[in-house]
């Protein structure tokens, strides 16, 4: 019986790790959608690029694993920052008069295009970053690899860390004012564009951080940006875009239930399920779980 | 350009292309002839109902899927690909009643999903599909005229057979556009809730759009899985969906010409980069990303905007506003 409890709680673990990844990534969708209302379809590729500078940055800073590493991280959040700016810069600032739907289209574009730059130049392969943390603790009975509680820990504080910016700080607060009424922001002296680019330094910063915390893990890979995209973004709409306590609970849910389905049903199955739920909210619920009603216009 | 020498034309041209004797020819405009089915289909739904549907590619690969393995069971190629359409256009009809009555992005992204799902369950559903390991030795059509049987096993046979499709299929799709169906299709594009009020049905017209885009594409994908003979579970990816969204775009959405030029411009790609497979996707997102950009209503649709500059006249179903 003290087994199945420890396997359940490392199931349970392993969905909270996966679904901290889902968070970060679906906050950065998620505050973007809040201030242009543009559903970034593009954001996955910045972790994956993230995650490509971060193994890059780690086999150039050599083989003391807590220098490589920490290098690593602060590569990846720099660069999905940096894409995240420019993709404000040349492509969405462009289109800010035209309908959404246009930059929606200019998402899919984009994510093609960022997919198609790191195969072209890293190819399929997959590739490592390794971690100092590359050991297993014991919690009671409880075996953890140490990495995984690197992920929760520094997750749960980047969270907290966001919400204190956006409460609490004067930059913070104009993004909160821009994304209720953009409008509003620019009468009372606030610089939209400036803090539209912060918005997406910040939604790639996330994304970067994301892919550094994972990529010991789940290795890196052209691919690994779309695929995470797509939960990402449901995610988001499911929690209501534009809602960050929204996007972050239907991260860890989503997290967890797969977790669980795959540690005890067929694994064969798993995407296919979650993507049915998430579907299924998006047909029955389009304002998503927490989401006002009026997202369906 | 007038359209009535040129569609003769072209017409004419591509009934003398097997004389080139290029079987590198032949095979690539058949496969341009496969493509622009289903990226006209696709325009129905984006071009001229306004719907942003990223199902095209499962809809193609289901298409395929299913003819291919009715035939592999014994099935002739006509009636497996009268049951493999019958199966994606309810396919898609279910699909449309579920997601048609969300909007914009929430409506593109609801379409996705179900690309992926439709590819999850080809993927992982081996017992029926046999999974990755995808169909092989799928036959090639044939045919019996009054005791004569013609096989279109050959490439310049196949050309010829595809090239009746595609003119069948062109003229169907200009039916639809040019029928009154059409014009209440492209009211809906315009102005939503207006044609709500002047007493449209917006579901009913949304989703036989809808269905009518997955007949297109259902019919592109039974051929092709006739024409290459094998088939894997990538071919109901969104990457396809994506391609076909590619040609619709740049071509010029909601033209009667732009899925031709676009699906011309992206089979090129495709060709020109086949060895350099890795450049694939990233020449076809700057192309794609360029287009949307520099020209967001496509090759055919600045035409026309240039052309009513001048004092010539739009079509009369071209987009009025921006894209």
């Amino acid at each position: 019986m003290m087994i199945e409890i420890n396997y359940f709680i490392n199931v349970l673990i392993g969905g909270l790790v996966v679904g901290f990844i889902y968070a970060l990534t679906a906050l950065g969708i998620t505050i973007i959608y809040g201030i242009l209302q543009i559903p970034d379809f593009s954001h996955g590729n910045r972790y994956m690029l993230g995650a490509y500078a971060g193994f890059l940055a780690a086999s150039i800073a050599g083989n003391m694993l807590e220098i490589s590493y920490i290098a690593a991280i602060l590569a990846a959040v720099a660069v999905s920052a940096l894409v995240g700016v420019l993709s404000y810069l040349l492509v969405y600032r462009r289109l800010l008069d035209a309908p959404h739907i246009t930059s929606f289209i200019a998402a899919i574009g984009l994510l093609m295009l960022l997919e198609g730059f790191a195969l072209a130049v890293f190819g399929p392969r997959y590739q490592h970053i390794h971690t100092p943390f590359d050991y297993m603790v014991l919690v009671g009975a409880l075996r953890i690899s140490a990495q995984r509680l690197v992920i929760l820990l520094s997750s749960i504080a980047t969270i907290a860390f966001l919400f204190y910016f956006l409460k609490r700080t004067i930059t913070g607060i104009a993004l909160e004012a821009v994304a209720q009424s953009p409008i509003g922001a620019r009468l009372v002296g606030i610089n939209t564009d400036k803090i539209t680019l912060i918005a997406f330094a910040i939604a790639g910063a996330l994304a970067g951080f994301a892919a550094a915390l994972i990529a010991p893990i789940t290795l890196v890979y052209p691919i690994m940006g779309a695929e995470l995209n797509l939960k990402a973004f449901v995610i988001c709409v499911v929690g209501g875009l534009g809602n960050i306590p929204g996007a972050i609970a239907g991260g860890l849910v989503l997290g967890i239930v797969e977790s669980i389905y795959g540690g005890y049903f067929d694994i064969r199955w798993k995407n296919l399920v979650a993507f049915g739920i998430l579907v299924a909210i998006l047909i029955l619920k389009p304002e998503g779980l927490f989401g006002k009603k009026e997202r369906r216009a | 350009m007038n359209w009535k020498i040129v569609c003769p034309t072209i017409l004419v041209l591509a009934l003398l292309l097997p004389l080139t004797g290029s079987s590198y020819a032949i095979r690539i405009s058949t496969l341009f002839i496969i493509y622009t089915i289903a990226a006209m289909g696709l325009n129905i739904i984006i071009g001229y109902t306004g719907q942003a549907s990223l199902t095209q590619g499962a809809f193609y690969g289901l298409g395929a899927y299913v003819s291919a393995l009715l035939v592999l069971n014994g099935w002739s190629f006509w009636s497996s690909l009268v049951v493999a359409v019958a199966f994606v256009a309810a396919v898609a009809f279910l699909i449309g009643l579920m997601t048609l009555r969300l909007k914009g992005a929430y409506f593109a992204i609801a379409t996705l999903l179900f690309n992926v799902i439709i590819y999850e369950i080809v993927d992982k559903w081996d017992e029926v599909t046999r999974g990755p390991r995808g169909l092989f030795g799928i036959p090639s059509p044939a045919i019996e005229i009054g005791g004569v049987s013609i096989s279109f096993s050959g490439t310049q046979n196949f050309y010829y057979l595809m090239l009746a499709v595609l003119v069948i299929m062109t003229v169907l799709y200009w039916i639809i556009i040019k029928s009154p169906f059409g014009s209440i299709i492209v009211a809906i594009r315009e102005n939503e809730l207006l044609a709500e009020y002047a007493g449209v049905n917006l579901t009913k017209f949304k989703v036989a759009s809808f269905v009518f885009s997955a007949i297109f594409a259902s019919v592109a994908g039974a051929f092709y899985s006739a024409y290459i003979g094998s088939i894997f579970p990538d071919i109901t990816s969104f990457v396809n969906s994506f391609a076909f969204l590619t040609a619709v775009i740049f071509g010029g959405a909601g033209t009667l010409a732009g899925p031709f030029v676009g699906t011309a411009v992206v089979t090129l790609i495709n060709e020109v980069f086949f060895t350099l497979a890795q450049y694939t996707v990233l020449i076809q997102g700057i192309v794609f990303l360029l287009a949307i950009l520099f020209m967001p209503k496509g090759v055919m649709g600045t035409y026309y905007s240039r052309k009513a500059e001048k004092g010539g006249e739009l079509p009369k179903r071209a987009i009025m506003g921006k894209l």
